[in-house]
């Protein structure tokens, strides 16, 4: 009967105890809460430097395809044989890296990647820039093929500004 | 000057593809020299006036040589050459000249500035195996030779 009248014997301690307690777990919550957004931030950036990254690396390739054109006009197979094989090496490599940025561009890569597949095979055929229609066929063909790296170049970039407001 | 040699080589290349012009090959004393593959083509108009146009290669590089003359004296001539994808440093260079040289003429400022180089390259390309075709369109020699190891049996 005594404790129930008096159930807990209250004096400035239990009082200094329970707000010590309650302090404690708001700054707990205040701690988990912190915690969530700076993981959400980090990965937020990690993100944001992977697609800097695939813009980079785009932008490269749409830098070697138009040094492929310029070697193509002035009729330079050799060196625009070493361009093509740049182009085979990193473009099936940036697709599969950057395959989540890349959504449907990936199969247009894939075409992308056929044409100059073709051209390097006619580039090591003898006398291919003798064959005037088939060489500007070909040229035809390699500048279709800039205009979808350029395109999907834009994409990334638009995506990474939309992320950036 | 080689405007003008231009404007010819555009006249010439219209008029060989339309099959108004004849073009024949000129045989050359090797020269020696760094050039591996020499090749020259020819066509004579009226009053003796005739064009010229020669290519030489050494691997890559090709120089393309235009000419007008008449009667062996030489009128025009104009080169052009391929060996001039340039850098991105040089190309900045250039730009920067360009920007100097005309810096009101919007049009040129906004074009590559390695364009009429290219332009240049391509056409006398055009010209030259528009010429080399024609001259080689009535060339019978793989026939004859040909039938000259049928004979052989």
């Amino acid at each position: 009967m005594i404790l129930l009248d008096n159930p807990i014997p209250r004096d400035w301690l239990d009082w200094t105890n329970a707000s010590v307690g309650g302090v404690g777990l708001l700054l707990t919550i205040a701690a988990i809460v912190q915690a969530t957004g700076a993981k959400r931030a980090a990965k937020e950036a990690r993100e944001a430097i992977w697609q800097r990254e695939a813009s980079d690396s785009f932008s490269e390739l749409g830098g070697l395809a138009g040094e492929l054109v310029q070697l193509l006009q002035f009729e330079r197979p050799s060196e625009a044989a070493v361009r093509v094989r740049d182009l085979l090496a990193h473009i099936p490599r940036d697709r599969a890296r950057f395959a989540r940025f890349l959504a449907a561009d990936s199969d247009k890569l894939k075409a992308v990647e056929a044409v100059f597949r073709k051209l390097a095979l006619q580039l090591s055929a003898p006398g291919f820039l003798e064959k005037k229609d088939e060489f500007q066929a070909a040229v035809q063909e390699v500048l279709g093929a800039n205009s979808v790296l350029s395109e999907v170049y834009g994409r990334l970039l638009a995506r990474l500004d939309e992320e950036g407001k | 000057m080689s405007d003008k040699a231009e404007e010819l080589a555009r006249q010439l290349l219209e008029k060989t593809e339309s099959g108004k012009l004849l073009w024949t090959f000129v045989p050359e004393a090797i020269s020696g020299g760094d050039w591996l593959e020499s090749e020259k083509f020819r066509t004579d108009l009226d009053d003796g006036f005739s064009f010229f146009i020669r290519r030489r290669v050494n691997g890559d590089n090709k120089i393309l040589d235009f000419e007008l003359s008449q009667s062996g004296r030489v009128v025009l001539s104009a080169q052009s050459r391929n060996n001039v994808p340039i850098g991105p440093v040089t190309r900045k260079l250039l730009e920067i000249r360009r920007g100097f040289i005309s810096p009101d003429d919007k049009e040129k400022l906004a074009e590559p500035v390695d364009e009429p180089i290219l332009a240049r390259f391509r056409l006398f390309s055009d010209l030259f195996h528009a010429a080399r075709k024609c001259a080689m369109s009535g060339d019978q020699t793989i026939e004859k030779v040909q039938q000259l190891l049928e004979r052989l049996g």
